[in-house]
């Protein structure tokens, strides 16, 4: 799975100011501002580096819901009506009823993003998708070397698919993103990326470090980049981000980020700002923590919400793993490990707060 | 001035409690919260209504207070930044010819002007050095003679009515032009200000050297971010972006917040 596609650019004002008002009204929220809601766990590819696993048969941890379930779920959602909501997998377009939960979503007004690889999206698809009301798309895509990519990605040709979909769905008028995992055999490479993908007319660029997480940890870590590659690295996405500014976003997203957010958040009095709900039904509210708060099928996302969802980032067993996670290396020492293993489910209690 | 509703973007509404919204702008893919009063006065804007109708229909509801006129134009400024309504300043005749650097006959007004505002002080002003000595007639001069701060200034009927100050890039400010210092007569509207600055910004541009990209200005964060509003919506406006938050800089007092501008 790879990272959220609006949840950065909503969740850390970054284009406002530190305005009191909107610190007052984080407070006061009804719902979350942004849910994810992964339609499915399987996937037609199978990534050294996916982090939950995902591949053809699914992860087993995280059954699919039927059809009918998904749809009470999304019900569910738009009773909490969050502004944006991200479709996430494992690979979205391989759910039968995908384009029916962006419709519901769309016809209520919510914001609705998509994560897919782009294997799967032709001219029928983007048709399709641009039908039931998608707003934002991003397809991941490794690198200029298309040798290298479908080595990644585990299969033959999903670079050219990948690059083919962008096109169409630029050409259909779309805002698509692309995500880049660095890696031993693409950093070098970025300067050429950022290029090829702003003259395939992507608005955003999203940078993410590879993480020892799942498939990640057990057999990506040898393409992990050292210190040094990294310094380099960054330096160049700096540089980049520079060089486009106003005309594309290269972002380079930190995974730990919304542990020292929503931690110092939850002190301020602010309210949960995501939720995400896998492919069962099971709610969390960070994807690489391994703490569920319950299911979708077992009670409403709302009675959640109404009973310590809002405040869950002052649990004192959430805080406990905050803690436990100080850099990015702190994710392979997890046990459980998010998305492998079954994860822990702890007890609403508001947070301690009245 | 002519309000307009934003016609371009769609927006997602959401009630919150204590009559707070929050509302997510489909187009710039941002989220903003206001509060009873700012979303009373866009639904007045979406409505139609101008300035002086928001302005009347608040004082026949809760009477002239002394700072209503000022409230709903912040409110309409922060709307605007937000992008949620659009309005545009009325033009106030200053010519290009009236900015210009400042030179050898300068430094006296330049500093007269800034020593007014120690005394009642323009809302949009902002200085680095809290420190009247620092603005004296000759330590301004050396200043700008040795290079290390220069001054823009906006002059009308002879008089110069206000200063920017920027120095160059140096190892101390990471490479980055620094603004130290924006300066209003005292009396100036906002309007006027509003336009002076992106006037006196425009022509600070041109004497930055080739190759650097960025000016910055560092705003102390002292008790209360809402005191330094006016100003931050100044450079907001003009295109500036709140860059990083240093806590507790300068001797532990307070946080320093980097505004950037990328040009
Ligand atoms: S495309 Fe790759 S990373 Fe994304 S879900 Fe499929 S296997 Fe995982």
């Amino acid at each position: 799975m790879e990272q959220n596609v609006v949840s950065d650019s909503i969740t850390g004002f970054k284009y406002a100011p530190n305005l009191k008002d909107d610190y007052e009204g984080l407070r006061q929220v009804n719902g979350p501002m942004m849910v994810s809601l992964d339609v499915t766990s399987r996937c037609n590819l199978s990534c050294i580096h996916c982090l939950n696993d995902s591949s053809n048969r699914g992860n087993s941890v995280y059954e699919e819901m039927n059809d009918r379930d998904i749809l009470m779920v999304v019900d569910q959602i738009i009773e909490l009506n969050p502004h944006t909501v991200c479709i996430c997998g494992g690979e979205p377009l391989l759910r039968k009823n995908l384009f029916d939960i962006i419709d519901k979503f769309s016809q209520k007004g919510i914001f609705v993003s998509m994560v897919s690889n782009g294997f799967l999206i032709d001219s029928e698809c983007v048709n399709k998708l641009k039908e039931c009301g998608l707003k934002f798309i991003q397809i991941s895509l490794d690198g200029v070397n298309k040798k290298q990519h479908d080595y990644f990605r585990s299969v033959q040709g999903s670079f050219d698919r990948a690059v083919s979909a962008i096109k169409l769905l630029v050409k259909a008028g779309f805002n698509v993103a692309v995500s880049f995992v660095p890696n031993k055999l693409n950093h070098k490479d970025f300067y050429e990326y950022v290029d090829f993908v702003n003259k395939l007319g992507v608005i955003s660029v999203r940078v993410m470090p590879f993480l020892p997480l799942g498939r990640g940890n057990k057999f990506g870590k040898l393409l992990m980049l050292n210190e040094e590659e990294y310094f380099y690295f960054q330096r160049k996405i700096f540089r980049c981000a520079e060089i486009y500014r106003g005309k594309m976003d290269v972002e380079w997203g930190d995974p730990l980020d919304h542990y020292i957010r929503m931690k110092n958040n939850y002190k301020a009095g602010l309210k949960t700002y995501c939720v995400e709900i896998r492919a069962n039904g099971d709610i969390f509210f960070s994807t690489y923590m391994p703490i569920k708060i319950g299911n979708c099928l077992k009670k409403s996302l709302k009675e959640y919400w109404l009973n310590g969802l809002d405040n869950v980032w002052g649990n004192p067993t959430v805080i406990q793993w905050v803690n436990k996670v100080k850099n990015i290396y702190d994710f392979e020492k997890l046990d459980p490990q998010p998305y492998f293993d079954t994860p822990i489910e702890i007890k609403l209690d508001n947070g301690g707060r009245i | 001035m002519i309000l307009q509703k934003n016609k371009n973007d769609f927006l997602h509404v959401r009630n919150e409690k204590k009559g707070y919204v929050s509302i997510f702008n489909h187009n710039t893919r941002t989220t903003t919260f206001l509060n009873e009063t700012a979303y009373e006065i866009l639904k007045l804007v979406n409505e139609g209504k101008n300035y002086e109708e928001i302005v009347s229909i608040y004082n026949s509801k809760y009477g002239m207070g002394e700072n209503l006129e000022e409230e709903v134009l912040n409110t309409l400024y922060s709307l605007k930044y937000r992008k949620l309504i659009e309005f545009e300043m009325e033009n106030n005749n200053i010519s290009e010819n009236d900015i210009r650097v400042a030179g050898e006959k300068d430094y006296s007004e330049i500093s007269k002007l800034i020593k007014k505002n120690f005394i009642k002080p323009n809302k949009y002003i902002y200085m680095a050095a809290d420190n009247e000595v620092y603005y004296n007639e000759e330590t301004i001069r050396i200043r700008q003679f040795n290079n290390y701060e220069y001054n823009i200034v906006a002059v009308e009927n002879a008089r110069i009515e206000a200063v920017l100050t920027i120095a160059p890039p140096r190892s101390q400010f990471f490479g980055t032009s620094l603004i130290t210092g924006i300066f209003f007569s005292p009396d100036m509207s906002e309007d006027k200000c509003k336009l002076l600055f992106t006037k006196l910004l425009e022509k600070g541009k041109e004497y930055l050297l080739g190759d650097i990209n960025k000016i910055r200005i560092h705003i102390p964060d002292t008790e209360n971010l809402r005191n330094k509003k006016e100003l931050i919506y100044l450079l907001l406006e003009n295109g500036f972006i709140n860059e990083a938050t240093l806590k507790n800089e300068i001797c532990k007092k307070y946080d320093l917040i980097f505004y950037t501008l990328f040009i």
